[in-house]
């Protein structure tokens, strides 16, 4: 007869583990360093050449040119994190932070723009 | 109770967690015939290809499948390298298995936790999700992302994996291998999960065949069949593997073939690790959009075997930097008609599970392919089947096919009719 | 005694301890510590201690819904009689002293019986529910029920047959006073525990209740007050199911007297010890069996029922037999 019970053994051996899990927010895991959260620009060096506004999948980035002032807009809402904007940036003004948590109740917060001469 | 009744599964029930529709015909518990009907979510993923670049569409065709994301992009950017005639960097192509592997253990050990959620057994759940941590941590570290990893690009991948990388990665894989083993030794040997997966959901060799099953539920019925092996992509060819097949075909069959299916990718994992040549990671180190304007015009079927079977990308290109026509069939898609098959005959009870059985990623399948229907009584058969589809290119020289303009009109017509169905 | 005093006392006994109030901070208390277990169990962190009552609260506080096709009275009342049924049978279990607060020759009937009344109540509530899972739900928890009452009361008989007694506390001060007796009711205790398992419609036997198949069978209309009500039945009926076999097998509250004089305080205060030992004791191999098992098919729990558990009951009642005939225990 085949009993019931294969997992008795190790069920009561998980008694004497740690959790598994953690109490988050309270606690929270750190990011390794690969990782792709928040776009983090920083206006200084940025040519305006717009190849991150190109190949954005999901429009996320606009740069306008207006003269020598470029706007350079961004919607954490659109994004979908893949960085491929950085990758493109032939001076690496675009890098991925480890912000994850961006959920927020005011869409206006989810805007980023910076105006800034060429 | 032996008189015939309709139950209706789904689009919206607990044990499905994306809308899919059966309409079962049982027998007191006893199931006789069910139908099925598909696309509830259709997201238009295809027409939207076609406004985007080849560069920006790796990244939204990743976002096809939340679980076989790499399966998507590696299958897309195959076929576009081939009609560029690239010939990726050995590093890339093994960096591109190492995450192939890496996802399949993460797909295969969430199937294990959501089989045993469907037939009551939460901690086995707990357990297998518990383990595939050490995966989705290791994707993580390699590529930036637990889910969308991001890692292919047309040409190569993006990111190197170092030394620290590796030896992290093979400690994990040193200890999920003694949980594969754990799992082998006792989930299938464990008797309330015999008494829930033995002959129930058979298909068999023959019938698996003819409905041209895919993947672990086709291996599962006896049927050879893994794409890895007979059209060997990326590094498959030079890893050493084997393509794991069982003869019952019954939901314990596929349990048994998916947990040494895990145990196979782990050992693919330290041979690609073991082996990983030095060299680039792209194969030109030209910009994109300056690769892509070399693009050549013409047709290319890429395949692929992802974690649930094989996956197939049609591209279609006409020498612009966007595509003209992608289409994506999904494994889940060929194995449908198992689930039909083998829910009759089973009890109501079983449905969660034979449903599980495959792995469906249901919302992943609803795009589905083109039918160009003759009249509209055709079309109505197609649509209930859910095989039916916009075949856009071919309305100029085909003028049987419907139009996008046909199909909205047809949809609508459709679904203002639909209180009197 | 003057009347008064006795009727207070009484109202004591239903109302405060051992009754409603201490039912149901014990019930919460068993929810949490089945809760945490499982979740440790799982390798999970669980829940916080005070989780069960914010949950009971939360529920209270919420809308009670009576869906438009119930029958509303019969669906109102469903609850309040489960949780009147299962909270009456603790006055018959013997909790600190050998007696329980309560007690007269036959008592078991009685217990056993109205431990039977929280599935009924589910199963008139889950029916008149008229909801299409509710339903299905029902006609299974109904299925069980015949599945496992059977082999519940037969392992029940045993400690009663060899007792020769059908009152509880009888019973409890008989395998008390004669601890090689437990041994003796190792069979009839696993029936039993299997049997209150499915009682309480659990993992394995949560088959009326199966998540995955329909949402939680006949309490899927229910919300807020009244599921409030279920759950905390649920929750009383495990409290009082492990009391009632720590009585019956494994002697209530002794060996409490061996340490100090049963009618004194001292005793008292061991004795309700000795009481939460064995009944979380209980809780807690019920709680490893749903941690480690699948949930079976109807059909495969009746016959694991009336193939497995009915024999074995029978083999227990004969084991009684053969054990008070030979008279090898004193």
């Amino acid at each position: 007869m085949r009993l019931p019970g294969k997992l008795v053994p190790e069920a009561l051996k998980t008694l004497g583990k740690d959790s598994a899990t953690i109490r988050y927010p309270e606690q929270s895991r750190s990011m390794p360093d690969r990782f792709r959260g928040r776009v983090a620009f920083d206006p200084d060096g940025c040519t305006g050449c717009g190849m991150c506004e190109r190949h954005c999948a999901a429009d996320a980035i606009v740069v306008e040119a207006d003269g020598s002032e470029i706007s350079w807009r961004y919607d954490e809402s659109a994004c979908m994190f893949c960085g491929q904007c950085g990758e493109s940036c032939p001076t690496d003004v675009i890098t991925m932070s480890e912000e994850y948590d961006l959920a927020s109740s005011d869409p206006a917060s989810f805007e980023t723009t910076h105006t800034f001469e060429r | 109770m032996a008189e015939e009744t309709t139950i209706p599964i789904g689009p919206q029930h607990p044990s499905l967690k994306e809308p899919a529709n059966f309409e079962l015909t049982v027998e007191g518990e006893q199931i006789t015939g069910a139908e099925l009907s598909i696309s509830y979510n259709h997201r238009g993923i295809e027409q939207a290809v076609r406004s985007k670049s080849y560069l920006e569409n790796i990244y939204l065709l990743e976002r096809i499948c939340g679980i076989c994301s790499h399966s998507h992009t590696t299958a897309f950017v195959r076929g576009v390298e081939q009609l560029l005639g690239l010939s990726v960097p050995d590093r890339a192509r093994y960096v591109r298995t190492l995450v192939a592997e890496l996802e399949r253990l993460h797909s295969h050990l969430l199937w294990l936790g959501v089989a045993g959620h469907e037939i009551g057994f939460d901690t086995l759940w707990q357990y297998a999700w518990r383990d595939r941590e050490a995966v989705m941590d290791s994707l993580e570290e390699l590529t930036g992302n637990r889910v969308h990893y991001s890692i292919n690009t047309i040409g190569g991948v993006r990111e190197d994996i170092d030394t620290e990388t590796i030896d992290a990665i093979r400690d994990r894989m040193a200890e999920l291998s003694d949980r594969i083993d754990f799992y082998l030794e006792t989930v299938p040997a464990e008797r309330t999960v015999q008494l829930r997966c033995e002959d129930v959901g058979v298909v068999s060799k023959q019938r698996a065949q003819e409905l041209c099953a895919v993947g672990p539920t086709a291996r599962a019925s006896g049927v050879q069949g893994d794409v890895r092996k007979d059209e060997p992509y990326a590094a498959y060819d030079e890893v050493d593997f084997e393509v794991i097949t069982a003869e019952d075909g019954d939901l314990l069959a596929r349990l048994q073939v998916r947990i040494e299916e895990l145990a196979e990718s782990v050992a693919i994992i330290e041979q690609v690790l073991a082996d990983l040549p030095e060299g680039e990671l792209k194969a030109s180190q030209k910009p994109p959009q300056a690769l892509l304007a070399g693009i050549e015009s013409g047709d290319v079927l890429s395949r692929y075997e992802a974690p649930r079977g094989e996956l197939t990308h049609f591209i279609r290109s006409d020498g612009s930097d966007t595509p003209e026509r992608v289409h994506v069939r999904v494994p889940t898609l060929a194995n449908w008609p198992t689930v039909v098959e083998a829910l009759k005959g089973s009890y109501i009870a079983d449905t969660p599970i034979v449903v599980a059985g495959i792995d469906p990623c249901i919302s992943c399948t609803s795009r589905i392919g083109v039918a160009v229907a003759e009249d509209e009584a055709t079309l109505a058969d197609a649509t209930d089947s859910g095989v039916v589809g916009v075949d856009e290119s071919g309305t100029d020289d085909d003028p049987g096919g419907y139009t996008l303009d046909d199909l909205r009109e047809y949809g609508i017509e459709w679904y203002e009719g639909g209180d009197t169905r | 005694m003057s009347l008064a005093v006795e009727l207070g006392q009484s109202l004591f006994y239903v109302l405060v301890f051992p009754g409603f109030a201490f039912l149901f901070g014990y019930a919460l208390v068993a929810e949490y510590a089945d809760r945490k277990l499982y979740a440790r169990l799982q390798n999970r962190v669980g829940p916080p201690a005070v989780q069960p009552f914010a949950d009971f609260l939360k529920l209270l506080s919420k809308e009670s819904i009576v869906p438009e096709d119930a029958e509303g009275t019969i669906f109102e009342a469903a609850p309040i009689v489960a949780l009147a049924g299962v909270l009456t049978p603790i006055l018959y279990v013997p909790i600190w002293s050998v007696e329980a607060v309560f007690a007269f020759q036959g008592d078991l009937i009685v217990v056993l019986f109205l431990l039977t009344i929280p599935s009924f109540a589910l199963i008139f509530g889950g029916w008149h529910s008229r909801n299409a899972f509710g339903q299905v739900g029902t006609v299974r928890t109904l299925t069980q029920l015949f599945g496992y009452e059977i082999p519940f009361f037969l392992a029940c008989l045993a400690p009663a047959v060899a007792a020769g007694t059908w009152s509880v506390s009888g019973i409890a001060s008989f395998v008390g006073t004669r601890p090689l007796y437990i041994p003796v009711f190792a069979i009839g205790f696993a029936v039993a525990l299997l049997s209150l398992q499915a009682k309480l419609e659990r993992i394995p036997f949560d088959v009326p209740e199966a998540e995955t198949e329909l949402v939680t069978g006949p309490l899927v209309e229910y919300s807020g007050r009244k599921l409030a009500l279920f759950r905390l039945t649920k929750d009383v009926e495990l409290v009082v199911g492990a009391a009632l076999l720590s009585a019956l097998f494994l002697g209530g509250p002794y060996p409490a007297g061996a340490i100090a004089d049963v009618g004194s305080t001292a005793g008292a205060v061991i004795g309700f010890g000795v009481f939460l030992v064995k009944t979380l004791a209980i809780v807690f191999v019920l709680t490893v069996l749903r941690a480690v098992l699948a949930r079976l098919r109807i059909e495969q729990l009746v016959s694991v029922f009336y193939l497995w558990l009915v024999p074995l009951a029978l083999i227990q009642l004969a084991v009684v037999g053969v054990v008070g005939t030979t008279e090898v225990i004193p």
